[in-house]
């Protein structure tokens, strides 16, 4: 593969951002009517719809626990969100990726209050442009704050990466294939916590410490939108609920 | 983020997330809808904020569906699913009143079914009622139930020949179809026909 310029003369990446600029982010909670919680994202091209099931019953009976609920999670690509058609059975990196995220909402869900029950989190990926897995964490946390599952605190995930070697945030695909390095990472901003770090390729300890620091506050404008948009979703029924009065 | 707006002090009616400071445990008791985490407390749920100056206690009302429960004391609205002489498996539908999306199953022990001596289950239950019954235990799974009480029991029945729905009898207390003349026993709550 020739070698291709990732950051232009200007400092712009392949898409015309600056390095530490997000791509344009759209939210939405509870678009689905038979979930108990729903959300979608679009984060540049990636487009994730979550469904949140539950606290319900367990099956099978014997995974139940007395003393709180279990988390299951499902991260899956749709054959079609792929530029080449994804086979629909589980791959490793989907069966790997529906693990990490389960234990990205381990510590914030307060699990305890449902005992004997289980919580669901399905997440399909519709497009796939890269950052996937974090843009999936941040859609799961408003489905599980819609359904009304009790938590301490909304998870917002954002990737940092290297390329051209140079640190940017929220790699699309191109960046996060041909760049030297990709780092996701799932903060908790309320308790200050990191739930999920990952990281492929190489970077030196001192971009590794830029890296996360760069990384907490793309989250942190993640969550600011993540809050707007659960908000959002409650001022537009009362206005509903207004309007229907007044006629 | 604004920190200044995170760090003010919630005013009552304030729309939170879950996550959002409310302040700290020096000026407030937590209520529901929130959780204390070193001295400060936060927001659990998605919803408003209850500010108690009186009892200088801050809470969250959730503006989202609140989960139910089958928690010890609650009573949940039923059907008998399967019934044995010892043993009855029950598929709850509702919780205190609140219908369930989804069923949890439970049990009934004949020991818990009346007060007195019962020969088999089947006296009490048959599969198909409906049921009024309230939670006893939850430290083991299933949860399980009782139907002591004047107003636990069945409060739907079908006739076991017919299918037809029976009604109470009150004077005979027995359980009669209109349909086919059968007679049926069953532990009856008070509100037999009430739902």
């Amino acid at each position: 593969m020739g070698e291709r310029k990732l950051i232009d003369e200007n400092g712009l990446r392949v898409d015309g951002r600056r390095p530490d600029e997000l791509r344009p982010i759209k939210m939405e909670v509870g678009l689905l009517a038979n979930a108990d919680g729903s959300a979608y994202i679009e984060q540049g091209k990636s487009k994730i719809i979550v469904a949140v099931y539950g606290p319900k019953e367990v099956h099978p009976k014997h995974l139940g626990l007395t003393g709180r609920a279990i988390i299951r999670c499902r991260y899956h690509m749709a054959p079609f969100s792929t530029p080449e058609r994804k086979s629909p059975a589980p791959s490793r990196r989907e069966i790997e990726l529906s693990k990490i995220i389960r234990e990205a909402f381990e510590p914030v869900i307060f699990s305890e209050y449902y005992p004997r029950s289980m919580i669901d989190i399905f997440i399909e990926v519709l497009q796939s442009d890269g950052g996937t897995r974090c843009a999936g964490i941040t859609a799961a946390s408003l489905a599980l704050a819609d359904a009304g599952i009790p938590l301490r605190d909304l998870v917002a995930a954002c990737a940092v990466g290297k390329v051209d070697g140079q640190l940017v945030v929220d790699l699309n695909d191109v960046e996060d294939k041909e760049g030297e390095a990709d780092m996701p990472v799932a903060y908790i901003p309320a308790l200050n916590q990191i739930s999920l770090l990952q990281m492929d390729g190489q970077l030196t300890e001192e971009e590794f410490a830029k890296a996360l620091e760069m990384a907490k506050e793309a989250c942190m404008k993640i969550y600011q939108l993540q809050k707007q948009t659960l908000k959002q979703k409650y001022v537009e029924a009362k206005e509903a609920v207004e309007k229907g009065e007044e006629a | 983020m604004n920190e200044s707006e995170n760090m003010r002090a919630k005013r009552n009616l304030d729309l939170v997330t879950p996550g959002e400071r409310l302040g700290v445990i020096e000026e407030f008791q937590a209520g529901g809808g929130t959780y204390v985490e070193k001295g400060v407390i936060y927001s659990r749920a998605l919803g408003k904020v209850i500010v108690d100056l009186e009892r200088k206690r801050i809470s969250v009302q959730p503006k989202t569906r609140i989960p139910p429960l089958l928690r010890k004391g609650v009573q949940i609205l039923g059907e008998v699913q399967q019934v044995q002489d010892k043993m009855a498996t029950i598929k709850v539908l509702s919780i205190n009143g609140e219908k369930l999306s989804r069923p949890y199953t439970a049990v009934l022990h004949i020991s818990y079914a009346v007060r007195g001596f019962l020969r088999s289950l089947y006296d009490a239950l048959r599969p198909g009622d409906l049921v009024k019954a309230m939670v006893i235990g939850d430290e083991n799974l299933p949860c399980q139930l009782t139907t002591i009480g004047r107003r636990l029991g069945v409060v739907r029945a079908y006739c076991t020949r017919c299918g037809s729905p029976l009604t109470y009898n009150r004077g005979r207390k027995i359980l009669e179809c209109r349909e086919c003349g059968k007679t049926e026993r069953r532990k009856v709550s008070e509100d037999y026909g009430a739902i």
